[in-house]
């Protein structure tokens, strides 16, 4: 009997240790943060945290009280910045629930790897967070912009990333790790989306600007920022950043238009393939890269058009040739800035191991300014649409 | 002391086998693995689980020479009293040091990872109270459990595989042979010790197998089984993460876990890994910390090795906690001293056991 009673005082005894309360972090003493934006200081870093503010998202009366709040500190590391909100912000900064990471322009041009330490380093952090580089001065001002549909505006980020790489391709979501492994490999340079605010900038904040169908201001993604290393060398431009994605294999579904007598015709690709093959030729490597597409014909506005096989093949001729003009200026773009943002680099290698060997120093000024790559587009046009010839074509005049 | 015959299955004997060899290496032989052969750590892998079966088939043999002796008494029984006394005094150091890592290991891991402010020596107690616990209830009770806990780790390890699929990143893996085979076999050096060397701890168990001719056979079935496991972890982290990312991390196989998401509604699953990791690692320290005090009970011949339990367990926290005050120190005691030491206790000193076993029963027979 003594000996039951013992042991059910060590079951007590035991219960409140075992429920690991040591590290107990209730939900009203967190501070979920879901965006953060990192410039460039005087010295070191500015950090505004994005933080929810739960009542107005979850509670069942909600007031007009904006759903996030920023919080902004200035610290010599990233770290300590971080930590230095709690000046302001009313609790500790929860990091697991990041979506977005703004970096400034100028921090992006000085170099990004020492910011990137911290996030791969700290417990808290996961690594499914886009980065996006702002193209404001500072990238503070992203996340001072609220968003309608969404109440959440690193969360309307989050998903304009996603689905315009999925619909539309000159975006692309790049996520921590992903940044990493291309910054590490000696034959690849890192690309990010680019973010900026269109409209007035002044209303952004405030919640007029939910307040009116045509929001003041908007959050944009636009194009590709080229990197060299961990440094912002340039941006592509529309075009060039979707010929960076056929090229890399990043375009699941966009569409292409090209001009024919009387107006354009657009087709919607849904599939695409890039093959990247390496040759040696005379002890250089050479890169043959065939690009594939499946495509479908989406609005056709040409006089005189007719969808038989003939027309379709020389329709899917020049939609190859301008594809591929593309992509070579895209090259050349990168050439001239003198960084291997598609990673041929990377494919030598791993195709050509002993070929690297000889041909990786000075990849990005030498070898890859100076590196044969040959293009070849593919267009496979096999639907046209929902009705066969337009209506167009037929109109008597 | 109720009764002294202990027995256990051969399927009981398999499934521990299973999760000493998964415990605690699934989570720390990716990273070295990524080390020391890159993108072929894989190809490593498969190297080391066949050489692993041989090195099974071979500490089977030794089991076959007595096969009712445990792996002490069989080495006093060939190699005398004072040699062999020497040897056991070795082996069982080595047995000490890795019940040490191993209760380091899970909580270097709790401490980066989840419980970053609870003091290490909390976790060591915690976590090494349930072992003690387990431990007295007796070899049976261990072996049982973990029949019951294996199906939920390997369906655990089989549903975050399934869940991976759509990340795999096949050029990953290219170049192939990069680094020729010399990185290969560097990599199957760490593999190897850790975790298949250290199964020598089983041949203190094979004298309570139920079907002693048939303990060769559940031996390589859990090493197999085990192996897989491990060497699936090996090749979607380099598949997943790449050769690099896999070893800049600590716990590579643990962010495999993160990077899970299904439709944007099953994330954030790498608790599955940690349960993987808790449960396995657990069935290791129990079956290291059994083999401690049943081996201490058989060198001084008390009756009973329960009361050894807590003061050896209470040895093995302290030790943990002033050996390794840091991470650091950790891996440069691995690297210098325990690798080379794993290869000496369970490779060299087993094979002289052998061979002299060999001799004397051929003597014997002559």
């Amino acid at each position: 009997m003594r000996k039951k009673l013992v042991l059910i005082l060590f079951f007590l005894v035991l219960l409140p240790v075992l429920s690991g309360c040591w590290d107990k972090k209730e939900l009203n003493e967190l501070a979920i943060l879901t965006g953060l934006a990192i410039d460039q200081a005087e010295e070191g870093y500015r950090v505004t945290a994005q933080i929810l503010n739960p009542a107005e998202i979850a509670g069942e009366a909600q007031t007009n009280r904006v759903a996030v709040s920023t919080y902004e500190a200035t610290g010599d590391s990233l770290f300590e910045a971080i930590r230095k909100i709690t000046d302001s912000s009313p609790r500790k900064l929860y990091l697991a629930h990041l979506r977005i990471v703004v970096l400034g322009k100028q921090l992006a041009e000085q170099g990004i790897e020492d910011t990137l330490d911290f996030l791969s380093r700290d417990h808290e952090v996961r690594t499914d967070f886009f980065l996006l580089v702002s193209e404001e001065k500072d990238a503070s001002s992203i996340l001072k912009v609220l968003t309608p549909i969404d109440k959440i505006p690193t969360n309307k980020l989050y998903q304009s990333i996603e689905s315009s790489q999925k619909n539309w391709a000159p975006t692309l979501g790049v996520k921590l790790d992903q940044l990493i492994s291309t910054l590490i490999s000696e034959g690849n340079n890192p690309v990010l989306t680019g973010v900026y605010i269109e409209g007035d900038t002044e209303f952004g904040g405030s919640l007029q600007n939910v307040e009116r169908i045509p929001s003041p201001s908007l959050l944009k993604l636009q194009n590709l920022a080229a990197f060299k290393g961990d440094k912002l060398v340039g941006w592509l431009t529309e075009s060039e950043s979707k010929a960076y994605n056929y090229l890399t294999d990043n375009v699941t579904n966009t569409v292409a238009v090209q001009s024919c007598t009387g107006g354009n015709v657009t087709i919607e690709i849904n599939n695409s393939a890039t093959d990247i093959k390496v040759v040696e030729e005379n002890g250089q490597p050479k890169v043959k890269v065939t690009l594939t597409s499946e495509a479908a014909i989406g609005e056709v506005q040409c006089e005189n058009q007719f969808l038989d096989e003939r027309t379709i093949n020389e329709l899917e001729a020049s939609f190859a040739k301008k594809k591929e003009k593309m992509s070579l200026d895209t090259i050349e773009t990168a050439k001239k800035w003198q960084t291997d943002i598609f990673g041929f680099g990377e494919k030598i290698y791993q195709q050509k191991p002993k070929l690297w060997q000889r041909v990786k120093e000075n990849w990005d000024e030498e070898g890859f300014v100076n590196l044969e790559v040959d293009v070849k587009a593919e267009f496979n046009i096999k639907r046209t649409g929902t009705i066969g010839e337009s209506f167009q074509s037929d109109g008597e005049d | 002391m109720k009764s002294q015959k202990i027995i256990i299955s051969n399927l009981q004997f398999s499934t521990l086998v299973v999760l000493f060899t998964v415990g605690s290496s699934i989570l720390i032989i990716p990273r070295k693995l990524a080390e020391a052969a890159e993108q072929d750590a894989w190809i490593s892998a498969i190297l080391t689980v066949i050489i692993g079966l041989v090195l099974v088939t071979f500490y089977s043999k030794i089991a076959g020479l007595h096969p009712d002796k445990h792996y002490f008494d069989c080495v006093k029984h060939i190699l005398g009293k004072w040699l062999g006394g020497f040897v056991i005094a070795i082996t069982y150091i080595f047995f000490f040091f890795l019940s040490v890592l191993v209760l380091w290991n899970i909580g270097d891991f709790l401490k980066t990872q989840i419980l970053v402010n609870t003091p290490i020596t909390v976790i060591f107690i915690l976590f090494m109270m349930t072992v003690i616990f387990g431990v007295r209830a007796g070899l049976e009770s261990i072996a049982r459990s973990s029949e019951i806990f294996i199906p939920w780790i390997l369906s655990l390890m089989f549903l975050t595989v399934i869940f991976l699929i759509g990340s795999l990143e096949t050029e990953n893996l290219l170049p192939v042979f990069e680094g020729g085979i010399q990185s290969i076999v560097y990599g199957s050096y760490y593999f190897l010790s850790f975790p298949f060397l250290e199964l020598l701890t089983f041949l203190m168990i094979t004298p309570y197998v139920k079907t002693k001719k048939r303990v060769k056979h559940s031996f390589m079935e859990g090493v197999l089984i085990g192996g897989l496991v491990l060497t699936i972890a090996i090749t979607f982290c380099i598949l997943v993460l790449g050769a690099d990312f896999t070893e800049r991390n600590s716990f590579p196989f643990y962010v495999l876990g993160k990077k899970v998401t299904i439709a944007d509604i099953l994330e954030r699953v790498e608790v599955f890994i940690a349960i993987i990791w808790f449960l396995s690692i657990y069935f290791k320290l129990a079956v290291t910390v059994y083999v401690l005090t049943s081996g201490l009970q058989s060198i001084f011949k008390l009756k009973d090795y329960r009361p050894l339990t807590l003061p050896i367990g209470m040895l093995i926290i302290v030790t943990a906690t002033l050996m390794f005050s840091t991470t650091m120190k950790q891996v440069e005691f691995s690297e210098v001293f325990f690798y080379p030491f794993t290869y000496i206790v369970c490779l060299v000193i087993p094979t002289t056991v052998y061979i002299t076993g060999l001799i004397k029963q051929k003597r014997k027979r002559a």
